[in-house]
């Protein structure tokens, strides 16, 4: 009998990562329990109406659609002789960048170029970040996950996600490190799907959200078909990606 | 503050496979490595029972939601660490006592895991050498009449059952993890046993 019921089973074993990210769970929890009551009911309220919506929902939704983003961003090109980016902060405020492989850099606001000079345009935590350095991060999630982890200043731990995210828009990340931040993500607890959304320029998009260390949260409006970022929206600060991507054509 | 100590966080840190570097970490404090804390210990059970705790929660709910239930096992495993009594029940026990509870909770996720394992086969990578080809094929052909015996039971006698079947865990362990008296264990084992075998006596009785 048992033995049958053995046979019934099988043995499903886990999965090569799920030891080291069962335990990055239980060990994330266990520190976020301890940041702070403040936000406790603010957070309930926010879980139970996202349960309310989910439900019905498989749980897995927003882990899949960060998966396929994933997919997309590792069969993305980055050919082109500049990196070049495009966004407008809280609807009025239009910058552009351009950045080369061997690191330098123009800004243009108001059709005005200047040169950038004297440190990186590229960041992570409030530390500068070279183009070189975002080239060699590792494209294995859970290795970019650990790299990211280890450049965040002590006990800045709760930005990982945003960390993360940042990898996904405005920098040069090549697309094995994209889609490496992607699937990341979709492992972390924190970050939480909420449903299909359209970002200021009607851009229709995936949103998800995960918090900041200042209390409030990040939300992301994705577009999985082409793994780009749409849109970034603090509760004080927007910013609309325009254009991210490769080009040959240099500042103007 | 929680009241749970916040030194203890830190070494599981450290501890954790794949452990973050934090620098300010290692400098100075070597001394203190030697010591064994519940932290760390708590580490090493971890390592240690993870795998065929993934396996059981896996086996009941579906590998797809397996994870959930194992990181809340052992959260609330180290949450009640001091209601642990290792005189009473060894940790493997215990934790299989904690994943059974919290399963209980998911009634309708096991309820719709045995229909599909009546339907079709796990995917089992690797069978044992233990199972004989007869069982094999009897299993197979009793599948669904089993699965569906198996979710009519009472959920206190299959978590009995399986914790026999699948955990391999003795009477007097059972007793300890579920919280219930040793003459229980027996009675409940004795019932879901006599349900399955009446109910798969009809199927082959059916042909």
């Amino acid at each position: 009998m048992d033995e049958l019921i053995r046979e019934l089973y099988g043995k499903p074993r886990p999965g090569p990562h799920d030891h080291a990210r069962v335990w990055w769970r239980v060990t994330a929890r266990r520190r976020r329990r301890r940041l702070s009551w403040a936000v406790i009911p603010a957070t309930a309220a926010a879980l139970a109406l996202i349960l309310l919506i989910l439900r019905d929902q498989p749980m897995e939704t927003g882990r899949q659609i960060l998966l396929t983003a994933a997919t997309s961003a590792a069969s993305a090109t980055s050919q082109g002789t500049y990196w070049h980016v495009r966004k407008v902060y809280d609807g009025v405020r239009e910058t552009e960048l351009w950045v080369t492989r061997q690191g330098r850099a123009w800004t243009a606001e108001q059709g005005r170029v200047t040169r950038v000079t004297g440190r990186s345009p590229f960041s992570m935590a409030g530390r500068d970040l070279t183009f070189a350095e975002i080239q060699a991060l590792p494209s294995d999630a859970a290795e970019l996950r650990e790299r990211v982890a280890a450049m965040l200043p002590a006990g800045s731990q709760s930005l990982l996600a945003d960390a993360l995210g940042g990898l996904l828009w405005t920098k040069p990340s090549p697309p094995g490190v994209r889609a490496a931040a992607y699937r990341a993500l979709a492992d972390l607890p924190e970050v939480r799907y909420l449903g299909t959304a359209t970002d200021d320029r009607g851009r229709a998009g995936e949103a998800f959200s995960f918090g900041l260390p200042s209390g409030v949260r990040r939300t992301l409006i994705i577009d999985p078909g082409t793994s780009q970022v749409l849109s970034s929206e603090d509760g004080t600060r927007s910013e609309l990606v325009l254009v991210a991507g490769w080009t040959d054509e240099g500042p103007r | 503050m929680t009241g749970e100590t916040i030194a203890a966080t830190v070494p599981w840190t450290a501890r954790a496979p794949g452990a973050l570097h934090d620098k300010g970490h290692d400098k100075g404090h070597d001394t203190r490595h030697d010591t064994l804390d519940g932290a760390d210990a708590f580490a090493a059970v971890f390592d240690a029972y993870f795998g065929e705790i993934h396996t059981y929660v896996a086996q009941r709910l579906g590998p797809d939601h397996a994870e959930d239930i194992v990181a809340e096992t052992f959260l609330t495993a180290f949450r009640k660490r001091d209601r642990y009594d290792p005189s009473r029940a060894g940790v493997r026990a215990w934790l299989y006592g904690i994943a059974t509870n919290l399963i209980g909770k998911h009634r309708r996720l096991e309820a719709r895991t045995l229909r599909a394992l009546g339907r079709c086969g796990p995917d089992t990578d690797a069978p044992g050498h233990e199972e004989s080809v007869a069982v094999r094929v009897s299993a197979q052909s009793l599948r669904p009449e089993l699965a569906a015996a198996l979710a009519e039971l009472d959920r206190r006698d299959r978590d009995v059952l399986l914790l026999v079947a699948l955990a391999g865990l003795s009477h007097d362990e059972i007793a300890t993890a579920l919280g219930i008296p040793y003459g229980t264990v027996g009675s409940r084992l004795s019932r879901a046993r006599k349900k399955l075998r009446g109910r798969l006596g009809e199927a082959r009785d059916d042909g």
